[in-house]
């Protein structure tokens, strides 16, 4: 369990994120490059480089599972009777060596304990030969929905990632099809289709380097399953281009490896490795399943929910789940939808419930009238209830799964009597039910923590730009953690490989680089946890990384989202508005320090030594309709003309006038 | 990954640039499957040499004709290190004499650390310039290099508030008219336009623009361009190896 998004609107949700340590999965999900999750008899099954497997009941709690003979980086696909998985044999860069094979084979289950476990017909379907532009590594299934086509992606950062079709029928390469190209720069590429478009799906980034690697998950679209795949920018995947899906969060370092699980009524997930969670060191991957939301037809990494006290909210915010009564009775109350108020009795407390098993992703939680025990729980003809305490029923656990727009559906574990999932629906106002769930409004809910506004509050933030998923951040050394995770395969690139004199150590004329956390080129696959420290990192302090940081003004730029002290920002209130916006002004200072930010006489920005209060250091941060921000210095220097703060290419803010139309000047404003 | 099984296959493709030869059976997959790679080596068909006419930049303003230094020893077996500093300070090393200031020739020699390393003017086919092809087709080192490139771009009239778009793999420094331009720091991508100065102006006529790069392991490469205001490439640029006249 990690992070949510706390939300009045579904745009809010896109726009103000709050992340809290937590953990991902949980058990034992430590794998690095996990193939899709896939269901097989009731039970989840992943594996990861080198063949390790992982096995999960219920997709929240895993342990150790089969291994299968495999090299790097399998994907699993169910169709029909059989699930073909696809695995590299080699590559990499790893031991030098780029020349690789993709080969598939098929077992009738996932199940080694089932007689039909078996792998059958392992055979090559792509393959690089160590010197033209691909290394044939990290393979992603698509069966597209719309001619039953099935194709398989692969590549890394050496060359291309090139996508050649299969024969759904016996996993074969299909006769004279020839690869594609379809991206450069990223690796462990997914495929997905949805509503007449072809997503690509690639982890752009540094792997393999704990708490200092910086994968992230971004994607391109097409009309046409062979490309070309563009960003939101317009750029083509050929040309390096990629929108964010997902980064780091948190104490969640290095997010990769896009598969998609997609549930059903409108709950999408994916999953993914994190090279390091900074609260299970020592591990080389760690597995999680996170919401997949959709906004403007691109895809959205969300966060499981997180505990607290909320308000449970119709999706339009107009009413709110109630326990009946201020002063409630011994017994067992009603519990109704009512005008939202934000009443105590419409406050609840939501909290995950050990031991009581959960579905892919999450916990059960159970849900609390906020300051007594009375809980929420299904009744015998499918109502709602708060019984005056918790038990542990499992009427009284909550699957709470964010949709694809962003909102939330409820459901409990069990309905007495009934074997049908039911969801916690309102029709209108009065009693809410439990009814099938139905992807429409009336079972889609918010939780809305009592007391929030709009409004940008004061505090400390990152600041992420909606076009690129950069952070803005103070140019300033990178300064490595230690910890966090193990590193695998080298540390940030793979290998040494061919025609290359790379003896690394140190470098003449001047220090050697930092050098990865990793084993170098050649170490073992699959890597189950272990080694390392198993107590919790600490987050990157700011006294760490300030020492050497430059008296004078320091430049601004857009990197990796890494939660590091050069990227938090704080936002406090010093004054009136500016001459396109009315609210108050704030001041926006790196944390800790008194370096703030300002726009200057050429109309770009940077980070003076001390905030003096002069009026291009005053900022006004609007919300703007889709729940992003719009940053505005009180003045430019020299300029009459009203400038936003604004990304142009992928790493560079600016200040331009503000254009609605483009996600340039749209931010994002996140809790660290 | 020592645990791996490596598969050798047959030969059955020849390696080019866009068009994948594949078997019956395997698709992509050139011949040599690993096995040491002793063939014959060449730059095509990423690059051709440069010829005397001016040219254009590509449809998306990409600059494409370069003199390329063959590429300097500078081991780095990981590229996570590429910090500020450390890049500023590799490319601050003298290598070789003028190396801020000279507009080379075409086979022209530089010694650097008592090697001999010449400069290649070349036209780049693809939108990006592919060094680890220049330095692998020359039989150079391809891995833990630095590279320089120098272009001569003329400008029709001046031109004001532009900006020169950067991306690299790895880290790399650009210098418009021997001032900085851009840097890309850290363990970094080509991805177009990932870094972008801040408002230049090009000279008209003669421009000499820049660039250093590093990279320890990977495919080292690079893309530049002009965007104007609006962003859009600006194309009506010529690129030469010799100076302008005004």
């Amino acid at each position: 369990m990690k992070s949510r998004i706390l939300a009045a609107t579904v745009p809010f949700l896109f726009s103000l994120w709050q992340s809290n340590p937590a953990m991902a999965l949980d058990g034992e999900p430590f794998i690095h490059d996990p193939s899709t999750i896939v269901q097989c008899d009731g039970k989840y099954y992943a594996w990861g480089t080198g063949g390790s497997g992982i096995v999960s009941d219920d997709g929240w709690t895993w342990r150790t599972g089969a291994r299968v003979q495999s090299g790097a980086a399998p994907d699993v696909i169910h169709i029909g009777d059989r699930y073909y998985m696809a695995y590299a044999s080699s590559g990499g860069g790893l031991g030098g060596n780029h020349a690789s094979t993709i080969r598939v084979k098929w077992s009738k289950t996932l199940d080694p304990s089932s007689p039909d476990y078996l792998w059958n017909d392992d055979h090559v379907v792509a393959a690089s030969d160590g010197v033209e532009d691909c290394d044939a590594i990290d393979p992603g299934f698509l069966l597209d929905p719309t001619d039953g086509r099935l194709w398989v992606t692969y590549g890394t950062y050496f060359g291309f990632i090139r996508i050649v079709e299969l024969d759904p029928k016996t996993g074969h390469h299909v006769e004279g099809n020839q690869p594609v190209n379809v991206a450069i720069d990223c690796e462990a590429s997914d495929p997905i289709y949805r509503d007449g478009w072809y997503y690509l799906l690639g982890t752009h980034g540094t792997c393999c380097d704990g708490a200092n690697s910086t994968y992230n998950i971004r994607v391109g679209r097409s009309k046409n399953v062979l490309g070309p795949y563009l960003d939101n920018l317009g750029n083509d995947m050929l040309k390096g281009g990629g929108k964010l899906v997902a980064a780091a969060s948190g104490r969640f370092v290095g997010l990769g490896h896009f598969g998609l699980m997609d549930l059903g009524d409108g709950v999408e997930k994916f999953t993914c490795h994190y090279e390091a969670d900074l609260d299970r060191p020592g591990h080389f991957g760690v597995v999680d399943i996170l919401p997949l939301l959709w906004k403007d037809g691109w895809p959205v990494g969300g966060d499981n929910f997180k505990e607290g006290t909320y308000e449970i909210q119709t999706e339009s915010g107009d009413f709110a789940l109630e326990a009946a009564g201020d002063n409630s009775p011994a017994g067992n109350t009603g519990v109704r939808i009512v005008n939202t108020m934000s009443m105590p009795h419409q406050k609840w407390t939501v909290t995950p419930v050990a031991n009581a098993g959960g579905y892919p992703g999450s916990p059960y939680f159970k849900i609390t009238v906020s300051g007594t025990d009375r809980v929420l729980a299904a009744t015998e003809g499918a109502q709602l209830v708060a019984v005056p305490a918790f038990t542990g029923a499992p009427e009284q656990l909550w699957r709470i799964d964010q949709l694809t727009n962003g909102s939330y559906r409820i459901m409990p574990k069990a309905v007495p009597n009934t074997k049908e999932p039911l969801a916690v629906t309102a029709a209108g106002s009065g009693a809410p039910m439990l009814a099938k769930f139905e992807a429409k409004g009336e079972a889609h809910w918010n939780f809305k923590t009592p007391g929030a506004s709009d409004n940008l509050k004061e505090g400390t933030y990152q600041i992420q730009s909606e076009r690129t998923g950069y952070a803005l951040e103070l140019g300033v050394e990178f300064v490595r953690m230690s910890g966090g995770g193990r590193g695998g395969f080298g540390g940030g690139r793979r290998g040494a490989g061919p025609g290359g004199a790379a003896p690394g150590g140190a470098a003449p004329g001047g220090a050697a680089p930092g050098g990865g956390a990793g084993r170098g080129g050649g170490g073992g696959g699959g890597a189950r946890g272990g080694g390392g420290s198993t107590a919790p990192t600490p987050a990157q302090t700011l006294a760490e990384v300030s020492a050497n940081w430059p008296a004078g003004n320091i430049d601004i730029r857009l990197g990796d989202y890494m939660n590091r002290p050069h990227q938090r920002w704080t936002i406090t209130a010093v004054g009136n508005g500016n001459s396109i916006s009315p609210a108050p002004s704030f001041k926006i200072t790196i944390a800790g320090t008194d370096r703030a930010l300002a726009a200057t006489a050429d109309a770009e920005v940077v980070a003076v030594p001390a905030f003096t209060g002069q009026p291009e250091q005053l900022w006004s941060i609007d919300k703007l309709p889709d729940g992003t921000y719009r940053i505005t210095p009180k003045v430019v220097p020299n300029s009459a003309e009203p400038l936003a703060l604004s990304a142009i290419g992928y790493s560079t803010p600016t200040l331009t006038k503000f254009d609605a139309k483009s996600d340039k000047g749209h931010w994002n404003i996140r809790m660290p | 990954m020592n645990t791996l099984r490596k598969i050798v296959m047959p030969v059955i493709g020849v390696l080019t640039v866009l068009t994948i030869q594949v078997s019956p059976a395997v698709a992509g997959g050139g011949g040599r499957g690993g096995a040491p790679d002793t063939g014959p080596r060449s730059i095509a068909p990423y690059f051709t040499p440069a010829i005397s006419s001016p040219k254009s930049p590509d449809k998306d303003g990409f600059l494409q004709r370069w003199l390329l230094l063959e590429p300097i020893s500078k081991p780095n077996n990981s590229n996570t290190g590429f910090t500020d500093s450390y890049v500023r300070n590799a490319f601050n090393t003298e290598y070789f004499p003028n190396q801020f200031t000279v507009i080379p020739h075409d086979g022209d020699k530089v010694t650097v650390a008592g090697q001999e390393l010449a400069w290649h003017a070349l036209d780049s086919s693809l939108f990006n310039v592919k060094l680890f092809r220049f330095a692998y087709g020359l039989n150079k080192t391809s891995y833990g290099v630095i590279f320089w490139a120098v272009t001569v771009v003329n400008s029709p009239r001046e031109m004001k508030n532009v900006r020169l778009t950067a991306g690299s793999n790895a880290a790399s420094v650009w210098w418009l008219n021997g001032k900085e331009a851009v840097g890309l720091f850290n363990d970094r991508r080509m991805v177009m336009d990932d870094g972008v100065s801040k408002r230049l102006t090009l000279n008209q006529g003669r421009n000499v623009l820049r660039g250093a790069l590093i990279n320890g392991p990977g495919m080292s490469d690079f893309c530049v361009r002009f965007i104007d205001e609006n962003g859009d490439p600006i194309k009506d640029l010529t690129l030469s190896l010799e100076p302008a006249v005004n």
